[in-house]
């Protein structure tokens, strides 16, 4: 049975991008065994390593965030275009504008880190950075669109969970390579029954 | 300079870690563990890598030709991996070294000495 702190360590393993993890997640795994196994290191030096590795995928947390911000403030910049009126822009291809950069920011956050997760934090972070058009169209002009404060939660819980999803297709697309022989003979099974049925 | 350049521009100074890696390899092939256990040794506890950051570094001494991996051996555990130091990484490891040598000789010459 696996030790606690194994069990532990395979948590934070599972954080690693997939491919980098497929290569080496058994080796990684197998030396923290050989750390804590050692009777002439402590214990506690062997953690002290893990909380180092940790801080450094954190930092790549931290160029994640940084894209993000940058996805966010093109979002708010296309809202501010489209409220100026400085290029004639419809409200729906504003829209589809903004859903596309969503989309964008989650493929490439995904793309950079190999994982869904780093595209879903990008995806997270362009979310906030663009929730400034809210405010910023109460100050820039006069306008709260929204009637009371619940109307106000409701509409953000939704914006958001919407907005999240664009983000999660985003971040799903780098991935959908390595099932898309799977989904095309699947589509093929279907279209195959499909015309059988016809005839 | 991003890390894939730093073996690819001839002249530019390893990062310590990097350089204690190629060290311990120099010496003989070993596994992810021993080469932990080297490092820590030779630079005398000021560099303790974690797994994930060793086998990053791995990965990428791998990428750029400086080590190469080893065909597992069959009565060992099939998860330990070993490695050697290639004929590119001895010499990426020697110019490191004529660079620290040059460093001394000119810390020499100014009457630079490393504080006791």
């Amino acid at each position: 049975m696996a030790r606690w702190a194994d069990r532990v360590y395979a948590l934070i393993v599972a954080c690693y991008p997939r491919k980098f993890r497929k290569e080496y997640a058994a080796a990684m795994k197998l030396l923290f065994h050989d750390m804590l196994d050692d009777p002439r290191t402590p214990k506690r030096r062997a953690w002290i390593a893990v909380l180092n590795d940790v801080a450094n995928l954190l930092g790549g947390l931290r160029f994640g965030a940084l894209l993000g911000a940058l996805f966010g403030a093109l979002i708010d910049l296309t809202w501010y275009v489209g409220r100026t009126d400085i290029v004639p822009l419809d409200l729906s291809v504003g829209l589809v504008l903004i859903s596309a950069l969503f989309v964008a920011a989650g493929f490439v956050g995904a793309r950079r880190s190999g994982t869904l997760a780093g595209g879903i934090w990008v995806g997270l972070v362009a979310g906030v950075v663009s929730g400034v058009t809210v405010p910023g169209d109460d100050l820039m002009f006069h306008n709260f669109p929204f009637y009371d404060p619940m109307s106000f939660v409701f509409t953000m819980a939704i914006s958001a969970a919407v907005v999240m999803l664009f983000v999660i297709l985003g971040a799903s697309l780098p991935g959908f390579s390595r099932y898309r022989h799977r989904v095309g003979r699947s589509f093929g099974a279907f279209a195959g029954a499909w015309r059988e049925n016809l005839d | 300079m991003s890390r894939e350049r730093q073996f690819t521009k001839p002249g530019t100074p390893l990062t310590a870690p990097v350089f204690y890696i190629l060290l311990s390899l120099s010496i003989r092939v070993r596994h992810g563990y021993d080469i932990l256990k080297h490092v820590e040794e030779s630079s005398e506890g000021r560099i303790r890598l974690g797994p994930g950051t060793l086998y990053t570094a791995l990965k990428r001494l791998l990428d750029a030709g400086l080590i190469a991996e080893l065909e597992p051996d069959p009565e060992e555990d099939p998860r330990r991996r070993s490695y050697r130091l290639t004929a590119r990484g001895r010499a990426e490891l020697s110019g490191e070294l004529k660079r620290m040598e040059q460093a001394i000789v000119l810390a020499g010459a100014r009457r630079i000495r490393a504080r006791s």
